[in-house]
């Protein structure tokens, strides 16, 4: 296993792209990032969307994407926060805060995201393609995993072994907690290049956001296995034992 | 500006802490041991400093990996559920819910012969012994051994260095009914057969500590440690730094990852299970002794569908 990178998040130059606000643009060519939009406070990326702003592929996004993953065992490792003044009254549709894209191969219908985080009515949901893989389809499912405290940073770790065939797993942490876990699964599409990774505000739902904003830090990238010690700086927690509501 | 809220102990609901020094907080005096309440900031800013700890009293052990029991659960379930972690068993390819469920308060694998899969599988533990991890397995149930050593849990099989893939743990019943272990890193190294039989068709428990930072192990059997260790646990070949670290499910009746089509022993062996305990301590986490986890043993074995505390190990 290696540390394929860590952003520190001092600018963007070693960022694939940066998608905001009508742009899509390479992170080499915009290390400030997109002003209001994509932008870096204190070490932390910032990530602003509003109703006003222009579309970026189709929807309202402020994003930063990654290389395109190849087939195998892949982890990323990330926190991030929700300011109260910005989602403590939401109450619209899904929004995305990080995924693993697709990279449809020409001629591919629409297809859902291989891995999606999404908030919606204060719970922090993990979205999965419904079919399995690598069918194609744009159904999915979302599992509630946690409620989220605005203003609180959380830590995400997701790790997956890209495959199309039932060699594949995928897990998720937060707060070193697994919150989902899959083993024997298929969980790639079955194309020339793999998913990539997305951070960053998506309005997944088309409706109306209002003002968004998030941060996000600590931003880690890893191939292989060298075991949860080196990427989440422990063991697994367990989750509660107790029955919450 | 920015709320920093981040703890751990919010997302397991409300905590309490103990002082591990005497300490003033907002002019009032702590004594050390104290066990108090405050705001999830502050509790996490004095956990940080090192004066305090989240008190593990009134919770489950935190480093649980799985705790299933076969007494709470009856035919249709499907899964070997874990009521501490969430990591369910799924059956095997080949093992139906009617064979898991076929003994009351028991769930059964079958033995692995053509057709292969028939085991409980767990999510993946990717134990590190290398690192300094810690595993706690406690086992009740009743095997029947074989002609030939078998695995009975298990996520290793291999010595390959491709991906971690094969490395890992196997817990073994030796034909003669005793209990043995195998660890899998650069090198294949077996444990001690135990002296007690605890394989022999009736209700027995066993459990083992292998200890990645004291690079030790023991056994116990039916709440006592096996008298092969002679009262403590003993070097588990000192000089090898297993790495133990792989990508397999975690496994209750083989040690093969699917489609399980391994020859024996990894393949495995048909068991009944009553309960099953996987604890995975952390590099930082202190050693258990060999009077605590004996302590541990009696404790589920008197009550096997009950968590233990964070203070148990």
């Amino acid at each position: 296993m290696s540390l394929v990178a860590s952003y520190p998040f001092t600018d963007f130059s070693l960022i694939q792209g940066v998608a905001g606000n009508g742009k899509n643009v390479a992170g080499a060519s915009y290390p400030q990032g997109i002003p209001n939009v994509l932008t870096i406070q204190e070490g932390m990326l910032r990530a602003y969307v509003t109703d006003s702003h222009a579309k970026t592929d189709s929807g309202h996004r402020a994003e930063i994407y990654l290389t395109p993953d190849t087939l195998g065992e892949n982890w990323y490792s990330w926190e991030f926060m929700l300011p109260p003044a910005y989602w403590a009254d939401y109450t619209g549709g899904a929004l995305t805060c990080g995924q693993m894209h697709e990279s449809p191969d020409s001629g591919d219908a629409p297809r859902q995201p291989n891995f999606m985080l999404q908030i919606m009515s204060g719970m922090l949901y993990v979205v999965w393609p419904r079919a399995t893989l690598p069918a194609e389809s744009t159904s999915y499912d979302r599992f509630p995993v946690t409620n989220l405290e605005w203003g609180r940073w959380y830590s995400v770790c997701l790790r997956v072994n890209w495959q199309i065939t039932t060699a594949g797993f995928r897990e998720v942490l937060i707060d070193r907690v697994p919150v989902y876990r899959q083993w024997g699964v298929p969980t790639a599409y079955d194309d020339v290049v793999q998913p990539y990774f997305k951070l960053g505000i998506y309005n997944t739902s088309g409706g109306l956001s209002g003002d968004k904003v998030a941060y996000f830090r600590n931003l880690t990238r890893w191939t292989g296995n060298d075991g949860y010690q080196a990427v989440l700086g422990g063991a697994p927690l367990t989750r509660p034992a107790l029955s919450q509501i | 500006m920015l709320a920093e809220g981040f703890s751990q102990s919010e997302f397991n609901g409300t905590n309490m802490i103990k002082f591990l020094a005497n300490k003033t907080v907002a002019g009032i005096r702590y004594g050390k041991g104290t066990v108090v309440s405050f705001d999830p900031v502050i509790e996490g800013q004095l956990i940080a400093a090192g004066d305090a700890e989240t008190d593990p009293i009134d919770k489950s052990h935190p480093y649980y990996f799985f705790h299933g029991y076969a007494g709470n659960q009856f035919a249709g379930d499907s899964m070997f559920f874990d009521f501490a972690a969430g990591n369910h068993g799924v059956r095997g390819a080949n093992l139906s819910d009617a064979e898991m469920f076929a003994t009351a308060g028991i769930v059964t694998t079958k033995a692995p012969s053509n057709p292969y899969d028939t085991c409980i599988r767990l999510p993946n533990l990717n134990y590190d012994y290398s690192i300094g991890e810690k595993l706690f397995v406690w086992w009740l149930g009743k095997i029947m051994p074989e002609a030939n050593e078998r695995v009975f849990i298990g996520d290793g099989f291999g010595v390959s260095t491709t991906g971690n893939g094969q490395r890992g743990l196997q817990i073994r019943v030796n034909q003669a009914g005793k209990l043995t272990i195998a660890v899998y890193g650069a090198a294949a190294k077996a444990g001690l057969l135990s002296n007690s039989v605890p394989f022999d068709g009736s209700m027995h428990d066993i459990a083992l500590v292998l200890d990645g930072a004291k690079r030790r192990y023991g056994y116990w059997v039916d709440g006592k440690m096996d008298s092969a260790f002679a009262g403590v646990m003993l070097p588990f070949y000192p000089s090898e730094n297993f790495d133990t670290k792989n990508s397999n499910t975690f496994n209750l009746g083989s040690s093969a990852p699917a489609p399980g089509a391994a020859a024996a022993p990894q393949s495995g062996i048909a068991t009944q299970t009553r309960a099953l305990v996987i604890i995975r301590l952390p590099a930082s986490y202190s050693s258990p002794s060999a009077s605590t986890v004996t302590s541990v043993c009696k404790t589920l074995r008197a009550n096997p569908g009950k968590l233990l505390l964070g203070n148990a190990l």
